[in-house]
C-alpha cells in the first residue's frame, strides 16, 4: 500500500509492513543401483579315505579305499564346503553329471559284476537341505534363494558298502555346482 | 521457495504555499524512502561429474552414483563429489544442510540379513558466508538429521557442499558386503531466518 500526501509543512514517511524473510530451499537427492554379485570360493573337503586336490574352483577328489579286499565299495563320506557371498537374490544348483560313479574304461560288465556305483548327495546351503541319491542318470537339487545369503554350501556326499564286486577300472563322475545371480 | 519483493516509495513535498507576494528563492524538497525487505534467493544444485568420484550422472537435482559396492569386497566403494548452490541473503540468516534418512539407505527394505549392510553412512561438509558447517549421517537409524550454521552477516556467492562416502563404510561395519538394491537419501539446503 503507498499513500502519498502532499502539503506545506507536512512531511508523511510511508512504510509497509517488513516482508516476512523468505526461507527458499533446494533438494538434492544422491541415489545408487547396487547390483547382485555372487562369489563362490574354491571347496574345503574332509572325510576318510579320501584325498581332495583342488583344481581352479573345483577339484578332483580320489576315494583312496573305493573298494575293499572283495571288490566291493567301502563306505565313504566326503564333505565339501563352499564359501558362497550373493548380495541378492541367487540361483544355485548341485548335480551329479552321470548319476553315479561309472566306470570309464569298460565296455560290457562281465557277468557277476559291476560297473556302476550310486551313492548319496545331500547339499545344505542358507538353511535349506535337499538331497538326492544318485540313479544313473543326470539330477540335480536347487538351493536358489530369493535375497542376499553368505556362508558355507554344505555337500555331502555318501557311499555305501557293499557295492560291487566292481569290474577293473576308473570310476568317476562329476559334481557340478553352478551359482548365478538371479535373472 | 517463496520470493517477497516489498519496495516503497515515499515522496513528500513540502511545497511553498502560494503567496500574494511571493518571495524568492522558494524552496522546495522532495525525499525518497526505500526499505529492503529480507530477501534469500538459493538456485538449483550444480555437480561437476567429471571432477567426482563414483559418480554416474546428474539429472536435475539427483546426483546418480555409479554402483555403490565394489566388485571384489561386495562392500562400498569411495565416493564424494562437490554440488554448489548460488545463493544470497541480505541480512544475517542461517544456513541449514539436512538429510531425510541419515545415510543412503536401502529403498524398500527386505529384513534382516545376517552378514550384509542395507545402509551406508557418509559425511556433507559445506561452506557459505565465511562459515564452515559438516552434517555426519551415521547411518544408524533411518531419521533426519540437521545441521545448522549462523551466518551473521549478509552473504552472496556460492553455497559449497562436499559429500564423501568413505571405503567399505556400512551400517553393518567397515567391509561389509551391501545388499543389492537401490540406495538412497535426499539433503535439503534451507536458507532463512536465525
Amino acid at each position: 500500500m503507498i499513500r502519498a500526501a502532499a502539503g506545506l509543512g507536512i512531511l508523511m514517511a510511508l512504510a509497509a509492513t517488513p516482508a516476512l524473510c523468505a526461507a527458499p530451499s533446494q533438494m538434492l537427492t544422491v541415489q545408487s543401483s547396487v547390483a547382485t554379485r555372487c562369489k563362490m570360493l574354491p571347496p574345503q573337503v574332509t572325510g576318510a579315505g579320501t584325498n581332495f586336490t583342488s583344481a581352479g574352483a573345483g577339484g578332483r577328489l580320489d576315494l583312496t579305499n573305493f573298494v575293499n579286499s572283495s571288490d566291493k565299495t567301502q563306505a565313504v563320506n566326503a564333505q565339501l564346503e563352499f564359501s558362497i557371498v550373493c548380495t541378492g537374490a541367487h540361483s544355485l544348483t548341485v548335480g551329479t553329471q552321470s548319476g553315479g560313479l561309472n566306470d570309464q574304461t569298460a565296455g560290457t560288465p562281465g557277468s557277476g559284476f559291476v560297473t556302476h556305483a550310486d551313492y548319496g548327495l545331500s547339499a545344505s546351503w542358507d538353511n535349506t537341505t535337499k538331497s538326492l541319491t544318485t540313479n544313473g542318470t543326470a539330477a540335480s537339487v536347487d538351493l536358489s534363494q530369493t535375497g542376499p545369503a553368505s556362508g558355507n554350501l554344505v555337500i555331502d556326499l555318501n557311499l555305501a558298502a557293499g557295492i560291487g564286486p566292481l569290474q577293473a577300472g576308473d570310476y568317476t563322475d562329476a559334481i557340478i555346482v553352478q551359482l548365478n545371480t538371479a535373472q | 521457495m517463496r520470493l517477497t519483493r516489498t519496495a516503497l516509495l515515499a515522496a513528500v513535498a513540502l511545497l511553498a504555499a502560494p503567496l500574494a507576494f511571493a518571495q524568492v528563492p522558494q524552496k522546495a524538497t522532495i525525499t525518497a524512502t526505500g526499505s529492503a525487505a529480507q530477501i534469500c534467493t538459493l538456485g538449483a544444485p550444480q555437480v561437476n561429474v567429471g571432477a567426482a568420484t563414483n559418480v554416474q550422472s546428474v539429472s536435475g537435482s539427483t546426483v546418480m552414483l555409479s554402483d555403490l559396492a565394489d566388485d571384489n569386497s561386495f562392500s562400498t566403494k569411495a565416493t564424494d563429489f562437490t554440488a554448489t548452490f548460488a545463493a544470497m541473503c541480505n541480512f544475517n540468516h542461517k544456513l541449514t544442510v539436512s538429510s531425510d534418512y541419515n545415510g543412503l539407505w536401502l529403498v524398500g527394505g527386505i529384513g534382516t540379513h545376517p552378514g550384509f549392510a542395507d545402509a551406508v553412512p557418509y559425511q556433507a561438509t559445506f561452506s557459505w558466508g565465511g562459515q564452515n558447517g559438516s552434517l555426519t549421517a551415521t547411518a544408524a537409524s533411518e531419521s533426519e538429521v540437521d545441521s545448522p550454521i549462523d551466518v551473521n552477516q549478509p552473504a552472496a556467492g556460492n553455497i559449497v557442499i562436499h559429500f564423501e562416502v568413505d571405503q567399505g563404510a556400512t551400517n553393518g561395519g567397515n567391509g561389509v558386503p551391501l545388499v543389492a538394491g537401490t540406495y538412497q537419501d535426499i539433503l535439503f539446503v534451507t536458507l532463512g531466518a536465525q
